[in-house]
């Protein structure tokens, strides 16, 4: 039992007023709290659930409930009679001005120990997810471990409670008010990680030549799969805090980076953000862009024209191994596709994503491969071209 | 006339205490002397209530020798009325009490008496603690509410007019402020009509009421409360033919007071009604639903929350709760704040029977109500009902047998429960209402079949669980807010975000086609081709519906799909799904938009 008093009291009234008195005196007895579950299932709200014994006499019994210091939404509040449910019955509830505190009007048609379960909304107490994944040198798996980190600021300590979250086993914990609990709930080693330099054309400047002696860095990201083949895909995995390591081959690991994750359903993927690399490179300009006017109106104005344009883009590889690279190109409005010397797949009406398998690079040099891709833009209007979302 | 008669000279003349000498001598002079003349009115004025107790009560002659000698004293002629010395109206008080404690044919009964005997006492207490000080007092009696500065109180004077068989025309004087002689009778019932859709309570107190055949007085003072003096209202319940309620009274200069004026054929005790408005109480409705485990079936819980905040006590009320909106041109805490109950003419352009109509309802519903039997019911011990009732364009609550509120106190009570709710779990998507993201609805009808349907839902938040185990523990799934709903209406509760369900639409195609140029070879219409796919990914482990809705901008539309749809309104068009757990399904569809003079096209 912790030295901390419990602000959150649950007295039974031996002797009541006649009627609900100001002064509100009590002599009272404080049943002690048994089983608790903090369920921290909704990150909107966590759920507390304990059970005291109640020693009810025969007749009306006056139970009151106290919080003082500790937000609890009053109408989330809820109890349940457990051992005579048919003849414990909650008659009324009371709230006595400037309290944080309900007055049960419990009647009881003998004289029972009786277990109650009271359920209610607490504040300030939640949890986070945390992940730490260390890859191996090679970055083909990493060993991937998720926290539980519990923080109560409720105002209220738990000697003891069963928490509990969405998915996985329940398990013992206390913890006290102000105090914060990091605790590992999900080990999964060896899952498989692909590595993947994603180039998008609209967040990314086209020609290092252009930056004046600065590098563009390529962002790099692992991607973990939720699913069965990577050791996990039993349950979503929640969005947090990831910290990646990479074994250096010397028994040691370096960090790589971090990142936040969103809520990952089973099947769905993870990426990781680990930092950006600077041995790709991309150098991507338009060599050609004309405008074809197909209509113009009495006065020789063009109302609707269409384009010629060409993309090309040089890829180099310095790296001693061999990558794939994810390009994305964006072409806004109605267009087609002349010609293009890789394959590319639609992810919407406006983007192409390309996925480039590098070579590592030879004696010879960087390993390099060009895109080529004509296309045409249709029915425009000047001063009404469509513009591409913007991506920083 | 240069000897005018003293005081007691008055006095002893007015009360035939002197000589027969000097009782004609003070008559002559009298006669003759207008100043004399005027000052013996204003002492039978101060003591016309003392006349009435003449006739009735066996008051010793030392007792009133020694009234008489303190009112007597002619140094401080001057009336110090209540409101601006409490003390001194204590002591008033507390000397008209000793009087009315010797009635023995007042019907006042032994702790009326012992309230009287501590009243002093309680005012001290009270003032010195100032105002807005709660005493501790709270479980006593109400008529504990003499004291001045918190609660609303009825007095009684008495008149001094005679028991005679026949009852003078002329109006009583209205009673000088700093004399009351009252009784205070007990508030026997009470019964609180709650609204929602204002701040605004009917109150109907019955209280026992002693008449004296004649004239009768009677005033209810309000300090510190929230009563909204316009609305105040007395009637006899029974004798009503005998008894009248010439006027009500709202005396110059005092403040939160009001005397009625009842002509009475009868004497005794006649039981009377008194209604009136008070801001200050409300109450909320507030739900609890708890999903079972496959979320088929929902146990749904409604309460009522009560709270009280009107200055006064309520102790045993009858409580009735309100749903409906109910038209009222003023408010009733501003009513009640007011200096003059009805203000100053050239202020506020007072509309009262416009005010009356809006709240008429509430009277109409009580005829055909009947005041509760008053219960004590800590005797039986068995959780409330609240009965439910259709009237006019609202819904009366009553709440089974009666209710201590008292003031600053809240209060919970079940209104509803019904078990195995079948409700159906619906996700929706909207990018226009919630962005993009799915959100979770839980739905039922307010009907029969739903296991609901005997009232309709007062709008009110709700919070859903679901039981998570077979212990019955729970998980918190949402909360929301809902509507009012009428009987036979559907409920769609918002749960907030679906956290498991994902939406994703995708725009994969785009084109523009079928220009058509105007005269000057400028473009006046055209057609824009979208092909969309919306994939649908349910990580949950239970099957669900989800209804996508997809606006497109225009009401000249047509649209392509495999899937059906229905069209939701001009502009938009809905999609209605299912899935299995744990799945993926892609919509996909081609919606074409007519712009310009295309529009024509699809009119055509």
């Amino acid at each position: 039992m912790n030295d901390r008093k419990n602000k959150l009291t649950v007295i039974v009234l031996l002797l009541a007023c006649s009627a609900i008195s100001r002064g509100r005196i009590k002599l009272v007895a404080l049943p002690e709290r048994a089983a608790t579950v903090i369920r921290l299932d909704n990150p909107r709200a966590t759920l507390i659930e304990e059970e005291r014994v109640l020693t009810l006499q025969k007749g009306l019994n006056k139970v009151d409930f106290s919080w003082k210091g500790v937000s609890i939404d009053a109408d989330s509040i809820r109890l349940r009679a457990l051992d005579h449910t048919d003849k414990v019955t909650l008659l009324s509830v009371s709230y006595p001005p400037n309290e944080a505190a309900l007055v049960w009007d419990i009647s009881s048609d003998s004289d029972y120990a009786e277990t109650v379960r009271i359920s209610y909304l607490l504040s300030n107490i939640d949890r986070l997810i945390t992940y730490k994944a260390v890859a191996d040198k090679a970055e083909t798996f990493v060993d991937l471990k998720s926290y539980l980190v519990l923080r109560n600021f409720s105002g209220e300590d738990f000697a003891k409670a069963r928490v509990l979250l969405d998915y996985g086993e329940a398990f013992e914990q206390g913890i006290a008010h102000e105090e914060t609990k990091q605790m590992l709930f999900l080990k999964s080693p060896k899952v498989p990680i692909t590595k993947v330099w994603k180039f998008d054309a609209a967040r990314l400047p086209w020609d290092p030549e252009k930056l004046e002696n600065q590098n563009v860095g390529i962002p790099v990201s692992y991607r973990i799969v939720n699913e069965a083949k990577s050791n996990l895909g039993e349950f979503s995995l929640w969005g947090g805090k990831a910290r990646l390591f990479q074994d250096d081959g010397h028994e040691s690991t370096i960090f790589l980076g971090e990142d936040t994750t969103g809520l990952v359903p089973v099947g769905e993927k993870m990426e990781l953000y680990i930092g950006d690399s600077r041995d790709i490179v991309v150098t991507q300009r338009k060599m050609q862009d004309i405008r074809v006017p197909t209509h113009k109106n009495n006065r020789g104005d063009v109302v609707l024209y269409d384009t010629n344009e060409q993309i090309t883009a040089k890829i180099e590889n310095f790296k001693d191994s061999p990558a794939m690279l994810t390009m994305i190109q964006h072409i806004p409005g109605q267009w087609e596709m002349e010609s293009c010397n890789m394959k590319y797949e639609k992810k919407d009406a406006n983007t192409l994503e390309f996925e480039i398998q590098l070579p590592a690079r030879s004696e010879a040099g960087p390993a390099v491969k060009e895109l080529k891709m004509t296309y045409h833009r249709r029915h425009l209007r000047p001063g009404a071209e469509p513009q591409l979302p913007v991506r920083r | 006339m240069e000897n005018h008669l003293t005081e007691n000279e008055l006095i002893e003349y007015r009360f035939g205490l002197s000589s027969q000498e000097q009782q004609s001598i003070s008559s002559e002079h009298l006669a003759g002397c207008a100043e004399c003349r005027e000052r013996l009115e204003q002492l039978i004025k101060k003591f016309a209530a003392l006349d009435l107790l003449r006739e009735d009560t066996h008051v010793s002659e030392e007792l009133i020798s020694e009234v008489l000698e303190q009112a007597g004293q002619p140094v401080h002629r001057k009336i110090v009325p209540f409101y601006k010395s409490p003390w001194t109206g204590a002591v008033a008080a507390a000397l008209v009490a000793c009087f009315v404690l010797l009635m023995s044919n007042l019907n006042i009964d032994k702790s009326t008496q012992q309230q009287f005997a501590r009243e002093p006492k309680s005012e001290d207490k009270i003032a010195s603690k100032g105002p807005g000080a709660k005493g501790e007092s709270q479980a006593d009696s109400p008529m504990k509410i003499i004291a001045q500065d918190t609660e609303s109180k009825i007095q009684m004077p008495f008149t001094g007019e005679s028991t005679s068989e026949s009852i003078s025309e002329q109006l009583p004087f209205a009673p000088a402020s700093a004399i009351e002689l009252v009784t205070l009778p007990r508030r026997d019932k009470v019964q609180l009509t709650i609204y929602k859709s204002a701040d605004l309570t009917l109150v109907r107190e019955r209280r026992n009421l002693t008449l004296k055949k004649g004239w009768n007085w009677l005033q209810f003072m309000w300090a510190n409360t929230l009563i909204d003096p316009t609305s105040l209202s007395l009637e006899p319940l029974e004798q009503a033919g005998k008894i009248d309620i010439q006027q009500l009274v709202f005396p110059a200069r005092l403040r939160e007071l009001g005397r009625w004026l009842i002509r009475s054929e009868i004497s005794g005790q006649v039981p009377f009604e008194i209604t009136y408005f008070t801001s200050g109480l409300s109450w909320r409705a507030f739900y609890m639903g708890t999903l079972s485990q496959n979320e088929k079936t929902m146990k749904m819980q409604g309460y009522v929350r009560l709270g009280n905040n009107s200055g006064e006590d309520y102790d045993n009320a009858q409580t009735r709760l309100i749903v409906g909106q109910v038209h009222i041109l003023d408010e009733i805490a501003q009513l009640a704040r007011r200096q003059y109950p009805y203000d100053r003419p050239g202020i506020i352009d007072y509309d009262e029977s416009a005010f009356k109509k809006g709240v008429s309802v509430t009277n109409e519903e009580y005829q055909t109500g009947r005041l509760g039997q008053r219960q004590n019911w800590f005797a039986d011990l068995k959780a409330k009902e609240i009965k439910k009732e259709g009237l006019s364009e609202y819904f009366l609550y009553t709440i089974d047998g009666t209710e201590t509120i008292p003031n600053e106190w809240g209060k919970r009570l079940l209104s509803f429960e019904a078990d195995d709710i079948a409700v159906e779990s619906l996700y929706k998507y909207d990018e226009e209402r919630w962005g993009n993201q799915a959100i979770r609805f839980v739905k039922f009808t307010n009907d029969d079949k739903h296991n609901l349907g005997q009232t309709p839902i007062p709008n009110g938040d709700v919070k859903i669980y679901s039981y998570a185990d077979e212990q019955s523990y729970l998980s918190y799934v949402g909360g929301t807010e809902i509507k009012y709903i009428p009987v036979d209406e559907k409920v769609e509760l918002n749960l907030g975000p679906a956290r498991l369900v994902k939406i994703e639409p995708k725009l994969m195609d785009f084109k523009t086609e079928n220009y058509i140029f105007d005269n000057r070879a400028n473009v006046s219409g055209w057609d824009e081709i979208r092909s969309w796919k919306i994939e649908i990914t349910n990580t949950r482990t239970l099957p669900i519906q989800i209804e996508i809705t997809r606006g497109f901008g225009t009401a000249y539309w047509t649209l392509q799909s495999e899937t059906t749809y229905e069209k939701y309104d001009a502009t938009h068009a809905r999609f209605i799904l299912e899935l299995e757990p744990r799945s993926k399904q892609t919509l996909e569809y081609t919606v074409r938009t007519y712009h310009g003079t295309r529009e024509e096209s699809l009119t055509e």
